[in-house]
């Protein structure tokens, strides 16, 4: 094995590597937010807006993602919408982020027990107060292991961007193994990257469990 | 819009093809996860440090990259190291690779679940180490893990999706093909993603009803 | 027969007035009729066996439970529910429950502390942004309201490190820095250890002593004999007896209430009893 022209195609690593990180953030953001939108509507009171968040997480953890993204890719355009592959790569992801993060939070919001709501309540606190200073903090405190495991599983599901075109990692190495017939060295550099990007996820993920844990203990 | 659904009714011999396929390597994959997965955690519970460092490092990697640059790797890098083989057969024992740290994970908390004091009991009665294995341990163990293993099956099924990558001719493999040919883009993958999206519910609904009848032994 | 004689004569208006209030959970009856007026000042025992509606009554009186008929008045006001352009009753705005409830404060079984914040956090929560005051007077009043349950050292730990019974001490504390008029108490002791129940129960006699009007949904009937003014007994959703504690613990006159008091003083006796 021969590794010395990876040197010579660092950049094209670096532009994969770029891009892998860039649609996973904006993704993991996205899905975070759109993950959270959708619990509301799973745990709301309106049996109508239940329905449409239950459907929603169904069908996106459901169909796998190689197919959503390929869906998305051939059927926005259909729809007059046109957008770059990077945006469908986007908008792929982070659709199908929030499903699992909704499902995350919802254990998370579940968790806490009613009397704290009911306490509030007699104290009189409104809907809103209560879910921004007393289900919101709970929920996140309890799930962030869980949402630094999914940001870790959404970062290796992004490599298929690369199927629709996208200039991520794995179609950096694709591209490498194909002009320097290197395949074993080229796909080995993108494992290695890969590896060492999961490997940053975890340890943050963990020293951000640690300062949640400190900022004070959860209800048994 | 220009939506006909009914033309891929003349592509049913290769769709019927393409299912079987995902079918076969979704089953086997997961056997061979499965399978790997607990000799791994009996390895991991009973080994000493060195089998469980070294298991923890296998879990990590194979967990830290993305499956398709696990396949690529092994597909198109293997022939330099005299790995040649089909790609359904190498797809799928890639499948199984890819899951067996799940499952490992699974099953290993599994054993930890049991009580001490269920083994303690075992031990005062009499009874031999094979014999607390096989019948307390495990029967305690798989009632935990029965969830998890419902879960990552159907991970596998999502990523089986995955190996049209690399040719195997499952079921996206085919379809990504009529669509081309056909131009019916969306109608395609709009009716692959149903398609999967049925797979994963009547694997869900098969997995709750496994649960509730291994319920019924256990007292919790 | 359900006032102490003197607010009786005097012709105060009750505090909380519960009239023929009905409350039934599928086909079975929770609470059947029940009426009950609550006096300022006055300290209220509601005990019975379990499962007899005592709790759902207390939390029915704060409209954490709906009731089907009858109705309850906070200070002169329905609470729960209004009447509608066509006359129906109709449950009210949250708005308006929060309005009727504010005279009210709850002490729960299982404190409902908030984990994730200070002791001070949880207490100054409310008079923060419900009653709108600024960070150092509201300091002030969790300081305050601490005193009076005798944690001040604890303004800033979590509830985490605290007893089960320091745990229940912060959670009066804080309905108390709200300053309510009534305070309810759903089985306040149940939960607790019982080395940790009497520092509670301290308190308890603290409050009813400076005058607070009290409903105690309790099983302990030490307290209940010294320091109610009125012991309600509630069997299968009727009350079956109300009077002073005298004539409910000495003089029983309900068969129910009877083997309710018998089987009590067999499970707590520590000799038998002479005579």
């Amino acid at each position: 094995m021969d590794f010395s022209f990876v040197f010579s195609e660092w950049r094209v690593l670096l532009i994969g590597t770029y891009h892998t990180i860039l649609v996973s953030a904006i993704s993991l953001v996205l899905g975070f937010v759109l993950g959270l939108l959708v619990c509301l509507l799973r745990l709301s009171s309106h049996r109508a807006l239940v329905e449409i968040g239950r459907f929603y997480i169904s069908f996106f953890r459901g169909v796998p993602l190689l197919v959503q993204l390929l869906l998305i890719f051939y059927m926005l355009p259909l729809i007059g919408v046109n957008i770059s592959s990077i945006g469908a790569a986007i908008v792929g992801v982070s659709v199908v982020a929030a499903a699992y993060q909704a499902e995350i939070l919802r254990g998370g919001f579940q968790a806490i027990p009613h009397g704290q709501v009911e306490a509030a309540r007699m104290m009189g606190l409104s809907s809103r107060r209560i879910f921004a200073r007393i289900l919101l903090p709970q929920a996140l405190q309890r799930v962030t292991p869980s949402l630094v495991n999914d940001a870790i599983l959404l970062l290796k599901s992004s490599s298929l961007i690369s199927v629709v075109g996208v200039l991520d990692l794995t179609r950096a190495s694709q591209n490498i193994a194909a002009s320097s017939l290197r395949p074993m060295e080229a796909y080995l550099d993108a494992a290695i990257i890969y590896l060492f990007l999961t490997a940053l996820l975890s340890i943050a993920g963990r020293s951000l469990e640690r300062q949640l844990a400190l900022a004070g203990g959860l209800a048994r | 819009m220009n939506f006909n659904p009914g033309l891929l009714l003349d592509h049913i011999p290769t769709l019927a093809h393409g299912f079987a396929l995902t079918l076969l390597t979704w089953v086997c994959g997961t056997i061979i996860a499965i399978g790997l997965g607990f000799s791994l955690a009996v390895l991991q519970t009973l080994g000493g440090t060195f089998q469980q460092t070294a298991i923890r490092i296998y879990n990590d990697v194979v967990r830290g990259v993305p499956f398709i640059v696990q396949l690529f790797l092994v597909y198109y890098g293997g022939p330099h190291l005299g790995i040649r083989g089909d790609a359904v057969v190498i797809g799928t024992a890639m499948l199984g690779i890819y899951g067996s740290p799940y499952f490992c994970e699974v099953f290993r908390g599994g054993f930890q679940s049991v009580p001490v004091g269920y083994i303690e009991a075992g031990k005062a009665l009499g009874l031999r180490r094979t014999t607390i294995m096989m019948r307390i341990i495990l029967p305690q163990m798989l009632v935990v893990a029965l969830p998890s293993v419902v879960n990552l099956t159907i991970v596998l099924l999502k990523e089986s999706t995955v190996l049209s990558v690399i040719t195997v001719p499952e079921l996206t493999y085919q379809v990504s093909g009529i669509s081309s040919d056909t131009f019916a883009f969306a109608e395609c993958f709009l009716i692959l993603a149903l398609v999967y999206w049925a797979l994963v519910e009547i694997t869900m609904i098969a997995g709750q009803r496994a649960e509730r009848s291994v319920m019924k032994f256990m007292q919790r | 027969m359900n006032a102490s004689p003197s607010q009786q004569r005097s012709g105060i208006a009750p505090i909380i007035d519960v009239q023929g209030v009905t409350k039934r959970f599928g086909s079975q009856g929770v609470l059947n009729g029940v009426d009950l007026k609550i006096f300022p000042s006055e300290v209220v025992c509601i005990v019975g066996p379990s499962g007899s509606g005592k709790s759902t009554l207390l939390r029915c009186m704060n409209f954490l439970e709906e009731y089907d008929e009858g109705e309850i008045y906070v200070a002169g006001q329905l609470i729960g529910y209004r009447t509608d352009r066509s006359g129906q009753r109709v449950r009210d705005t949250e708005a308006n429950i929060a309005r009727v409830r504010k005279p009210l404060g709850m002490v729960f079984q299982q404190f409902n502390l908030w984990p994730h914040m200070t002791v001070a956090g949880n207490i100054m929560e409310a008079p923060r942004y419900v009653q709108k005051r600024s960070a150092g007077e509201a300091r002030a009043i969790a300081e305050r309201a601490l005193e009076q349950v005798g944690l001040q050292d604890k303004i800033d730990e979590y509830p985490a490190r605290l007893s089960g019974g320091q745990q229940q001490r912060v959670a009066i504390a804080r309905s108390l820095a709200l300053a309510p008029e009534v305070m309810l108490l759903d089985e306040p002791t149940s939960s607790l250890d019982p080395e940790l129940v009497g520092e509670v129960l301290a308190v308890m006699k603290a409050m009813a002593l400076g005058g607070m009007t009290m409903v105690v949904v309790t099983h302990e009937m030490g307290f209940a004999a010294q320091m109610a003014h009125r012991v309600v007994f509630l069997d299968h959703g009727k009350i079956i007896a109300s009077g002073p504690p005298q004539a409910i613990f000495q003089k029983p006159e309900h068969p129910r209430l009877e083997q309710f008091l018998r089987s009590w003083k067999e499970r707590n006796a520590l000799w038998e009893p002479s005579s």
